[in-house]
């Protein structure tokens, strides 16, 4: 076992497991439609800033799995499972997709108004700007087409949600996500990102959230 | 299917924005170029700006080590680049240089590798133009490097060396007798006693040869010195243009790793004084006579052994480290007349 046998087994099932999550997105919406209790599934576009300069959009969704309700104070909070696809442009002379998978805890605080707190895992594939040239073992040059590199992201976010009109049910809420993010092997480090995302969510099966 | 028909278009359309790259527009008098050269492991960026029409492209040999070549985007470099095209190059683990798991291949012989890979990469987009080396202090080293190593110099039309350090072990010793030397007389006359005495006291008990912590210590000292002597620092940490979290990242990598430390300790050993005779192509040296981390001494060594056809050593009487921040127009006016004496 090596670490570098670890992290082909950890990226082989990074871009499984999340591709087949965002093919059952609609899946999990469609059954949970069926389902006798109120867990509201939600899609979400957001637009995004990369301190310091880079934007970007991400796409994605977030199903509840499990419900809690505390019995002596009412209290709610669903666990969730999500996935996310998203774009960056960097200042920095560079272009980036990125796919995460995770998980999360909303906080219900009433029916106009929900936090939740995720940690996903994904990918995240920089192309960039420019021709990319490269030194041959001969010492010739060749250009190298759509050129970038791979890396393993890990994503904490807390968001904040707040249902746009006041009458009830409405599927729709504003959403406002800081996050911290570490991008890696990074030089043989970590690169260290913090951004902030705002955008619309969408109550997919059209349930009030508490 | 109407969730999946959006998902894919929404998807589709992310694939819109990979395709916004810069492609080479070709000459002109304001250009604003990016290309990137990999080579074993590491991604470097090199943006070119200015005036790609005059053929002629200066090729910014950065100092630290880890330093970036975009702080050089600004002031320092803005009428040169009114006149030729300046070529900023971040080498491996600086600046906006990226990959994945390379730090160890971060030594001096890959670094000099690196910048050939870059000159050849300048060669071919700007085919015909004239590239000169315009190299700051650990800069100076690399380019010495390049410049000794087998028929490189055929590539270059000329050497700008700024306070560059080719030879590490004399930047070692001058920077002591310098620092010892101009404590002396500065306490004499009242200035900053307290404080040059600190470092007088540990340059008379230290000897920065005997190991890379002391080297460091004394080269700590010649930083603050030049305070001492009136010379004005950019003490900002991070220029606005760099990416401070990729420059965190690569100082990081230099000074808390084994690998990043190896390689440091590697330079107190990397001499290039008896190779300079190698080199013929012009040579202009431009050197603070206030700069105590390379001091001018250095600067006299090169002049004294380089073998070039033309070669000039200026000192700047208001500088230390940094003559293109403190005295930009004079740096400015000696490049242009250089380059334009070979035009």
């Amino acid at each position: 076992m090596t670490l570098s046998n670890d992290l082909r087994i950890f990226t082989l099932t990074m871009k499984t497991i999340p591709l087949l999550l965002l093919f059952a997105l609609p899946v999990f919406a469609i059954a949970q439609d069926s389902l006798p209790i109120s867990r509201p599934v939600f899609l979400y576009g957001l637009a995004g800033y990369d301190i310091p300069g880079g934007f970007g959009f991400t796409i994605g969704g977030a199903v509840p799995f499990h419900s809690i309700v505390n019995i002596k104070t009412g209290a709610k909070k669903n666990e969730v499972i999500s996935s996310e696809l998203g774009e960056y442009r960097d200042p920095f002379a560079f272009t980036s997709v990125f796919f995460n998978a995770g998980f999360g805890i909303e906080y219900i605080r009433s029916s106009k108004h929900f936090t939740e707190l995720s940690f996903s895992q994904g990918l995240f594939r920089t192309i960039y700007d420019g021709k990319v040239y490269e030194l041959g073992p001969d010492g010739s040059i060749k250009e190298r087409k759509l050129f970038g590199r791979n890396y393993l992201v890990t994503q904490v976010c807390m968001s904040l949600n707040y249902r746009i009109y006041k009458r009830n049910p409405d599927p729709w809420f504003l959403k406002f996500r800081p996050s911290a993010w570490l991008q890696y092997p990074y030089n043989s480090f970590f690169k260290f990102h913090f951004a902030i995302q705002a955008g619309v969510s969408y109550c997919l099966n059209g349930h009030s959230v508490s | 299917m109407k969730c999946i028909c959006a998902n894919i278009f929404v998807f589709l359309l992310c694939l819109f924005f990979i395709g916004c790259k810069k492609e080479f527009a070709g000459l002109s008098a304001n250009a604003n170029d990016i290309v990137w050269v990999t080579n074993n492991g590491a991604d470097m960026p090199v943006r070119i700006k200015g005036n790609t029409a005059s053929h002629i492209v200066i090729l910014i040999v950065h100092g630290g080590p880890g330093d970036g070549s975009y702080s050089y985007v600004d002031y320092k470099t803005a009428r040169l680049r009114e006149r030729y095209a300046v070529a900023f190059w971040d080498q491996r683990n600086a600046g906006s240089a990226a990959g994945n798991n390379n730090l160890d291949k971060l030594n001096l012989p890959q670094m000099i590798d690196d910048l050939g890979a870059v000159v050849k990469v300048l060669k071919l987009r700007y085919e015909g133009a004239d590239i000169y080396l315009y190299a700051h202090s650990f800069g100076g080293l690399l380019a010495a490097g390049y410049l000794v190593k087998d028929s490189n110099q055929d590539q270059i039309r000329g050497w700008i060396d700024i306070d560059g350090a080719h030879n590490y072990a004399l930047c070692d010793t001058s920077s002591r007798k310098m620092l010892i030397d101009t404590g002396r007389s500065e306490i004499n006359k009242g200035n900053y006693i307290s404080q040059w005495q600190s470092i007088l006291n540990y340059c008379n008990a230290h000897d920065p040869l005997s190991s890379y912590a002391i080297s460091s210590q004394i080269e700590n000292y010649a930083h603050t010195a030049e305070e001492y002597m009136g010379i004005k620092q950019n003490n900002s940490i991070f220029s606005i243009a760099e990416d401070p979290s990729a420059l965190l990242t690569n100082y990081y990598n230099l000074y808390n790793t084994s690998a990043g430390n190896n390689f440091l300790e590697s330079l107190e050993s990397a001499n290039y004084s008896d190779q300079l005779y190698k080199i013929k192509i012009p040579s202009l040296l431009l050197w603070g006579q206030y700069d105590f981390v390379v001091p001018p001494k250095v600067g006299q060594d090169a002049f004294a052994n380089l073998a070039s056809s033309y070669k000039k050593l200026i000192l700047f009487s208001h500088s230390g480290h940094h003559p293109m921040e403190t005295e930009t127009d004079a740096v400015e006016d000696e490049i242009i007349n250089f380059i334009e004496t070979f035009q």
